[in-house]
């Protein structure tokens, strides 16, 4: 009969092969993950991030917790990268009243209230938030960046209803009309250049300003 | 019935335990792309690739602290953040399968394992 031999050398082999597995795969560490900066990169290399989406929920999520339909607004900004709207909004039970809404991918933040000027006249700066054409962002996106740089991306958007932007000029608008003209404003950016497209409300393009 | 009930609930504890373990040990220390695993749970449509994204802080000086957080993104590079509570929910009920499964594999194997031949010591205890 043949003598039973404890095989140890079968059990070191695999708890030296198990550690060295343990050891490549926890070496390394973060396995998997992409670093913020990557991850801003890549958004930035896709466009930007900005579309539709973003702008509209905001508007959704205010109307909301006001609990209007539509509402006024003097600015709305948008920053895609961190999902980000700020709408200076007129409060439509004292219109007198302006409220700053910060609003991050659809949920209210922040709510203040404006200081407004002396010279502040809301009736000439604020405008319907419906009257945007919130639902044209993808296409003024692809409009802008077909303006710029190839590698270019937006970096926020702007809605304004402003008439001392010299821009008007480079556009070519000279009719006078502009002070009661709403104006898209996507920032521009790339590794070697910045710009600025305007697009009407209705989201026609007016020009792309190299800065 | 009540001994067995008892037992259960121990067996659900030591398991539960476990995969928590191993999803902390795994997931968030190891591999923490796992979480990307879960993406087609979470991500809508229009946003298919998962990213975990890491934010590295350092609170102290000589102290680093990790942050990871799981985000979705489109082709427009529009994203949606989902966090890393759910994905850890998630990771730690996919972690319970397995252990389940891996101790079901090796009592499988245990019972169809044959019998170890018996030792010189076995038969001269036997004689005494």
């Amino acid at each position: 009969m043949r003598t039973w031999v404890p095989r140890r050398g079968r059990w070191t082999g695999l708890a030296c092969a198990a550690a060295l597995g343990l050891g490549a795969v926890a070496g390394p560490g973060c396995i998997g993950t992409t670093d913020r900066r990557d991850f801003n990169r890549e958004i930035q290399a896709r466009g930007g991030g900005l579309t539709s989406e973003l702008p509209i929920s905001a508007v959704d999520t205010v109307a909301a917790a006001l609990g209007v339909i539509d509402f006024e607004v003097r600015t709305l900004s948008v920053t895609p990268v961190d999902g980000t709207v700020v709408l200076e909004v007129r409060d439509p039970f004292a219109p007198e009243n302006l409220d700053r809404y910060v609003v991050i991918r659809g949920s209210v933040w922040q709510v203040e209230p404006v200081q407004l000027a002396a010279g502040d006249v809301l009736d000439a700066q604020t405008f319907p938030v419906a009257s945007v054409a919130l639902d044209q962002v993808d296409a003024m996106v692809d409009s802008a960046l077909a303006e710029f740089v190839p590698d270019g991306h937006v970096a926020s958007m702007t809605v304004t209803r402003n008439a001392d932007d010299p821009l008007d000029n480079t556009a070519g608008d000279t009719s006078g009309d502009t002070t009661e003209e709403i104006v898209i404003s996507l920032a521009l950016a790339s590794p070697r250049a910045a710009g600025t497209a305007r697009f009407t409300g209705d989201g026609e393009l007016i020009a792309v300003v190299r800065a | 019935m009540r001994r067995g009930k008892w037992i259960g609930l121990a067996l659900v504890g030591v398991l539960l335990f476990f995969s928590v373990m191993t999803t902390v040990a795994v997931a968030g220390a190891i591999w923490p792309g796992e979480a990307k695993l879960t993406a087609p749970l979470f991500c809508e449509d229009d946003k298919p690739d998962a990213f975990v994204v890491v934010d590295r802080s350092n609170p102290a000086p000589g102290e680093t602290t990790y942050d990871f957080s799981l985000y979705c993104m489109g082709r427009r590079g529009q994203t949606q953040e989902i966090g890393w509570l759910r994905p850890s929910v998630v990771l730690t009920a996919g972690h319970a399968v397995l252990i389940v499964a891996l101790v079901g594999v090796v009592v499988l194997l245990a019972r169809s394992w044959p019998r170890r031949r018996p030792r010189p010591w076995d038969q001269v205890s036997d004689g005494t």
